[in-house]
Parts: C-alpha cells; structure tokens; sequence
C-alpha cells in the first residue's frame, strides 16, 4: 500500500478524542509515558555475509525521559520498544505518542494499540485504488511530525503486547512493538501467585529484505520487470525472517536471566513475531504456566515449554532448585543468525546459589 | 453374544497362525529398548521415503555393546524406563564427514529431566548441553538423570538442534508409572488396553542432500521448506508395515494401532520435528490426560480431572501428549454386528455392571438388531479403497469388485489418523502418504499383541 490519504471524516474523531484523554491522563497516580517513534539501522549480529553484522533499518519507539515533545525527540528508539509498567494502584495509562519518522525516504502515520486492554478505538480508513473503502489503522493515528495521546482506562494485572495499530503488517515487522506489565500487588504477579524476579522477554523477528524495502519506499511498488520480487513487497505474504531476537538481540548477545535458587522466577513471555514460537526452558523444575493473554489461569499448566503463535503473552513461575545455567532457547528452531548456526532466540537462566 | 461361527472373520486363522512365533506381551506395542542403561552412537545412514527416494539421515544408533558398530535408526531408539529409575544414557559420536564437511559434535537433551553429565575422552562444551566430538566413540558422555514423572517425553540433539533435527536426530523416553505397566500416569483413570507412538517429524530434503554433498555452509535453515512427514519415521504407506521388516532397516517403527471395541488406547504423541501439526484422529474424541509428562489434574489423588476432550492434537514442537482413545459403536443407530435378516443373529448381553453394551462384543445395546440406514449398493456399481472388506459388519466380508485390493483381512474398521494439514498427506508432492496412519477397530477374537 503506497503513502495513506486518510478519509477526512475520521479526523474529527481523533481529535475529538483528546480533550477526554488529557482529562484522564491528568489525574493523579496515573501510569504515563511519552514515546517517540523513530527510525534507526540495527546492527544485526555478525555472519559469513555480514562480517561486522547487518545493517536493518527498524521503526522503534523510544521512550521520552524529559516528557516534552516541544524540544523534539532526544531520546533514541529501540526494537521492542520500552517495557510500560503500571504500577500496582493504577488502573489507567496514557501514552503520548509523537511521530519522528520524518526526513526518511518513506514514512507512515503510526500509532498504539494494546490487545486485551480496552480503549476506544477509532479506526481509520483509506480509500484504494477501486474506490473501496479499508480499514487502514485500528485508532486513530499520529502523522509525522505530530503526536496524539492514547488511554486506557481499566488496566488490569497481566503482560500485554503493544504494537501499532496502524498498517501493521508493514508497521509490526518495522519493529513497532513493546510489552505492557502490569501486577496484581507487591510481589505478586496475579492474584495469590506469588514471585521473587521478574523477568520479561520478548520474541520477535526480522527480515531485512522486507525492512529494507520499506524503508526505501518499495512496499507496495510494482518491480521493475512486474515480477514478483521480495525486494518490492506487496504484503507480507513473502515475509521471511532471518534474525530471531529475544527482546531485541540474537544469541550471543542475548541477556541472561539471573536468579537465586529457591526463588520464585516470573517469566513474561511476549511473542511480537509474525510466526509461531515455543520458549523452552531445559534442566529446571517445570514452568508453571500462570497467565495468558493477561488472564490468570483458573489451573496453572505444568510444562517445559510453552506454544505462543504470534501476539501471543504467557506468563510462568518457576523456581529452580539447583545453580546452573538453564538454556532457554526456541523449540521451533529459531538459533540461526542469517544462514550461520548456534545463534538466534537462545538464552540462559543463570542460577546461583545465594 | 455369540457370533455363529460362519461369520468369524476369516483372517483369525491364519493371524493365528502368523502370530503363533510372537510372545505375548500384554499391552506392550512400543517397540524399543528397556532398561537403565543405554549406549547411543550418533551415526549417518540413509531413510526411504514412500515415494522410493532415499535421503542421508544422521540418528541415534542402539549399540548394547557400547560400541559403534550398530544401525543408525529414525527415530532414535525409544527408550522405556520406570518411574523412580536413574538413567544413564551413553553417547558416543560416529557422525561421518561428508565431503570436505567435517563431521559434527553430537549429544542428546532430555527436556523435562533434570540431567547430569559425566564424560571420559575429550567432550566438549557446548550451547544445550556437553557435546561428544566425532571420534568414533573415544570420547563417551554420559547423560544420567532419574525417572521422576511417569509420561511420554522425547530426546533429540543439543548441538545445533536447527540442523540436528532436521537431520534426524529426535527420539522418544517413556516412563511407566509404578503403579502399573497398563497405566499412563499414577492413577486408575490412565488405564490402557494397548499403547501406541506416534512420533512426528518434518522434512525438508533438500538439506539432506546437501549435507550428503557436503555442502553444509550452503545450506540457509531459513529457507527450509518441508516437503516430507513422518510417524515414527516412516511416511504411509510404509507407516501401515510391521516393525522392523527388513526392507526398511534405518526405520524400525510402525505407527499402526489396533484395538477392539470398547477397549482403550492410549496414544502416545510426541512432537518431535520444528513445525505445528494438527495431529487428527478419527472414530472418536479422545481425553488429552498428559501433556509434557504430566498427568491433566488438579490434584493427582483425583486423577486426569483437567483432562480435554478433542478430535485433534495441536503437536507442538518440543511437546508430549497422552490421550485414551476407545471406540464402540455407541450411537451410530445401527447394529455393528449385523441382524438376523441379513444371517447375523447374536445376542446384546447387558449384565451387571449395566453400562448399555454388550460385556463381551461392546455392543452397544440400544442399537441391537437395528439395521444399517442405508441401502448397500451393487459392489458392481463402485469402486472401493482398500479397506472395506465389502460388508458393513464388523468381522465380517462381502463380494468384493474384481480388483480390489481387499486388505482388511478381519473385517475391521478403519479409521485414519493423520495430520488434518492435508498438504502433509503427501510424500515430495505425492499423494497418499506423508503423516497419515490409522486405527483399526478388530473385530472380538482376533488377537492383538
């Protein structure tokens, strides 16, 4: 899909929306961020191909320390995009939301969106070529250069992906993506379930081929020849990652899990990517699967692994009994960098004795 | 009931016969190897699919003698161990060289046991577990951890698994409970008749091959694309032939089950290759009591209370699961046996306990004497598969057309069992085959080891 007009109609709801929002997000207590997206090149780790690593360009959200937009964005973006935390207490989060992808060779209206959190959504839509009216973003959407405030008003205990709701098939591969938190109360992940770390991890993917087509405006451009080429994308339907990152790095780059034995390990567990993944978490006592898509489960599954299609949250307790360094990689075979071996969503869960 | 005796199948005598060499091993048709010690030898060899290609395998090799002169099998050697064992599991590494490659590390991860490593030679560290290097069984790594949960679980390579798998590298453990070898788990409600594996894998040969040219640094695992699928290693129709026939030395299991009316199977499904299956069994829900080695319950005391009812098992990979299978022809609204108008008199015996079937045949006795709801057709007018054996009684054989295969020698029901991905039916583009099996409901009297 070439650059968006959007239907006039829907802007008036957008913006009939923020004098409520900014209500809300005024009230005290509440949980508010500011995120910039942004583009930035991510150096993929290194190959035969790549000796110093690839260079990808992502979309990311960053997350704006100084809360001020009017000074520009200064804080750089990253791939998933910063954990929003709703502390215990709150039940409402804003974000305010600018879009930086300005100066690039191709950019698009972005926004956010959280599965399993309700909001109100106004979704947009485009006009195509045949005069057919498509929804092209879920909410209303920010243009670039221009921000816009989001709200959710009844956040409850659970771990949320946030991606963009605008034009994801492009959107979500770009790399718009990050995880919501949000527990039940102090050292509690959900009601009566108790833990002593929390550790969040996202799965996600990259293609470059398809990135780097964005990124140039080739997404949705007929090739050269009118045949079809990965390098002029038009869906996804040709998506082929190469790079399977937990929370945004390959193996060996991944981070550890630390923790001590006897205590009381929560995993969440995201998974941002367009496929199927399945963590597993090899030589510790089983994983006590406690929570998916936000929902405490009435019984906690006793597994090993754990099935996440994409979009896809769990959450796991586990307690190791012993020290040692648990691999906790991708059962599906994500553990190549491009075509070289032992590398892709492994990590471990160093356990020590305290 | 009794059966008049012209209509007992056919085929009793001469399975009789056939089996008269076989000892009986109640409930006992996994194949594979028990005990508490196992030499593993990781070696090469090459599998036949049922399209008549061969392809280089690399597996894991039973060698008792812990030597390295033994086969190379797909999939590996299943172990069957005992609750409360401590099991050592000796690997030593003939991986070949293939080309200029040079031959790879090896080794084995148990998910869901918690394992030590020992080893004497050179082994080497590696990123799941402790690697033995391919010196043709100088280094020996020696995996020992102890049998803690009963359940169905699998074992495969930990040295780079996103080659080693696809290479064949995969096998299955099961653990049997104390409280009984007819039991899945720990409780009466995980009773079986007869047991049966179905190992899963996924295939892409291409990669095979360029292993075998020895291309490896070629090979781009992202663009694998899986064009063969397998049950305990063997695509149909060679998933249908006995274990261990000697034209299919490398793939040793069959993945045929067989039982009787009303009696219960309990399918063992493990997971084993990269990609999501739907593993859909005909003939009857079945109750999903164990998944990963662990009994579906809120308390165990009250056995598998959190079992799940379904027609298809979401194979997952990395995944084990358990599920009881049982058929009666409870419902269909027709005698499975037949009635008198058609020559089939027998009775519907219903003694204490009253539970609606026949204590003996499973009959269900609501339906006795009902006819079939269908007129039969003149086999002259169809063409029939392979299965029927041309009457719609169980045990029993009608006129078959001039050229049909006529395979159902007991006059049993078929129901296939097989990967609701149909594209997975095929073997290389080739249709039937790929991961498809089945079940066949026996008529009562005809043996089942």
């Amino acid at each position: 899909m070439n650059p968006m007009k959007k239907n006039p109609r829907n802007r008036g709801v957008r913006y009939a929306l923020l004098p409520l929002a900014m209500l809300i997000a005024g009230e005290a207590g509440a949980a508010e961020y500011w995120l910039c997206v942004g583009k930035f090149n991510k150096v993929m780790p290194p190959t035969a191909t790549y000796p110093t690593g690839e260079s990808v360009p992502v979309w990311g959200y960053a997350l704006e320390t100084d809360k001020d937009f009017s000074n520009g964005c200064n804080s750089k973006p990253q791939v998933p995009g910063p954990v929003l935390n709703v502390p215990v207490g709150d039940n409402t989060l804003t974000v305010h939301l600018h879009n930086n992808l300005v100066g690039l060779p191709y950019s698009e209206a972005v926004s956010i969106v959280i599965p399993g959190l309700v909001a109100t959504m106004a979704p947009e839509f485009v006009t195509d070529g045949q005069n057919r009216e498509r929804v092209n973003s879920l909410t209303n959407s920010v243009d670039p250069g221009t921000s816009g405030i989001y709200t959710w008003n009844s956040v409850k205990a659970g771990t949320y992906l946030y991606h963009s709701g605008t034009h994801p098939q492009v959107q979500v591969p770009m790399g718009l993506y990050g995880a919501v938190t949000r527990k039940f109360g102090n050292k509690l992940i959900y009601e009566g379930v108790g833990y002593d770390v929390e550790q969040t991890r996202v799965f996600s993917e990259i293609d470059p081929v398809y990135n780097k087509a964005i990124h140039n405006g080739r997404f949705g451009v007929p090739s050269p020849n009118g045949e079809p080429n990965p390098n002029y994308p038009s869906s996804a339907i040709g998506y082929q990652p190469r790079y399977f990152l937990i929370n945004g790095q390959a193996y060996p780059k991944t981070a550890p899990i630390n923790a001590l034995v006897g205590q009381r390990v929560a995993l969440r567990l995201l998974n941002a990517s367009l496929n199927t993944r399945v963590p597993l978490l090899q030589g510790t006592p089983y994983l006590s699967v406690v929570g998916e898509d936000g929902n405490k489960l009435v019984n906690p599954q006793q597994k090993y692994n754990v099935f996440m299609p994409a979009l896809k949250t769990m959450d796991a307790i586990v307690k190791p009994t012993a020290p040692g360094k648990f691999p906790l990689y991708d059962r599906r075979l994500g553990l190549t960098n491009h075509t070289a071996l032992g590398g892709g969503m492994l990590t471990y869960l160093n356990v020590t004795t305290p | 009931m009794n059966l008049k005796a012209k209509t007992l199948p056919r085929g009793v005598t001469a399975l009789l016969l056939a089996w008269g060499a076989w000892t009986p091993q109640a409930n006992a048709v996994i194949d594979g190897v028990t005990g508490t010690t196992f030499n593993l030898t990781a070696k090469a060899g090459y599998i036949s699919t049922a399209d008549g290609l061969s392809h280089l395998n690399w597996g894991y090799a039973n060698c008792p003698g812990g030597t390295t002169d033994c086969t190379m099998q797909y999939p590996g050697p299943t172990l069957i161990v005992n609750e409360g064992d401590t099991v050592t599991v000796r690997l030593r590494n003939a991986l070949p060289n293939h080309g200029t490659d040079a031959p790879m590390n090896a080794s084995i991860v148990f998910p869901g046991q918690n394992v030590t490593v020992s080893a004497t030679g050179a082994p080497v560290t590696g990123l799941l577990t402790t690697e033995a290097p391919p010196d043709n069984g100088v280094t020996v790594v020696s995996y020992t951890f102890t049998a803690t949960n009963p359940g169905t679980y699998q074992y495969y390579s930990g040295t780079n698994p996103e080659l080693q798998i696809e290479m064949g590298m995969v096998g299955a453990l099961i653990v049997r409970p104390q409280a009984g070898a007819n039991l899945a788990y720990n409780h009466a409600d995980t009773a079986f008749d007869h047991e049966y594996l179905f190992l899963i894998t996924d295939f892409d040969p291409i990669i095979h091959r360029m292993v075998d040219q020895g291309q490896r640094s070629a090979i781009d695992l992202t663009k694998r694309f899986a064009v063969y699928w397998f049950l305990n290693g063997r695509n149909a129709p060679d998933t249908l032939q006995a274990s261990f026939v000697p034209w299919l030395p490398t793939q040793p299991y069959q993945a045929l089950a067989r039982a009787h009316p009303g009696e219960t199977v309990l399918m063992r499904t493990v997971a084993a290759g990269q990609d999501l299956h739907p593993f859909h069994h005909h003939g009857n829900n079945t109750w999903m009591i164990g998944r990963d080695g662990r009994m579906q319950t809120s308390d165990p005391l009250v056995g598998p209370d959190l079992a799940t009812s379904n027609f298809t098992i979401q194979a997952v990979p990395g995944e084990t699961y358990d599920n009881l299978f049982t058929w009666t022809g409870e419902g269909l609204g027709w005698d499975i046996y037949g009635t008198p108008a058609e020559d089939r008199a027998h009775e519907c015996n219903d003694l204490a306990p009253v539970d609606g079937y026949d204590d003996t045949t499973k009959e269900w006795c609501e339906d006795h004497y009902k006819p079939i709801p269908v007129t039969i057709p003149n086999p002259l007018a169809l063409t029939y598969g392979p299965f029927y054996s041309g009457s719609p009684y169980l045990g029993t054989f009608g006129v078959l057309p001039p050229g049909s295969e006529g395979v159902n020698i007991n006059g049993g029901y078929f129901f296939m069992w097989h990967s609701h991905t149909e594209k997975e039916l095929t073997n290389w583009d080739i249709f039937p085959g790929g991961m498809m099996s089945f079940v066949i409901i026996e008529p009562p009297g005809v043996p089942i080891p």
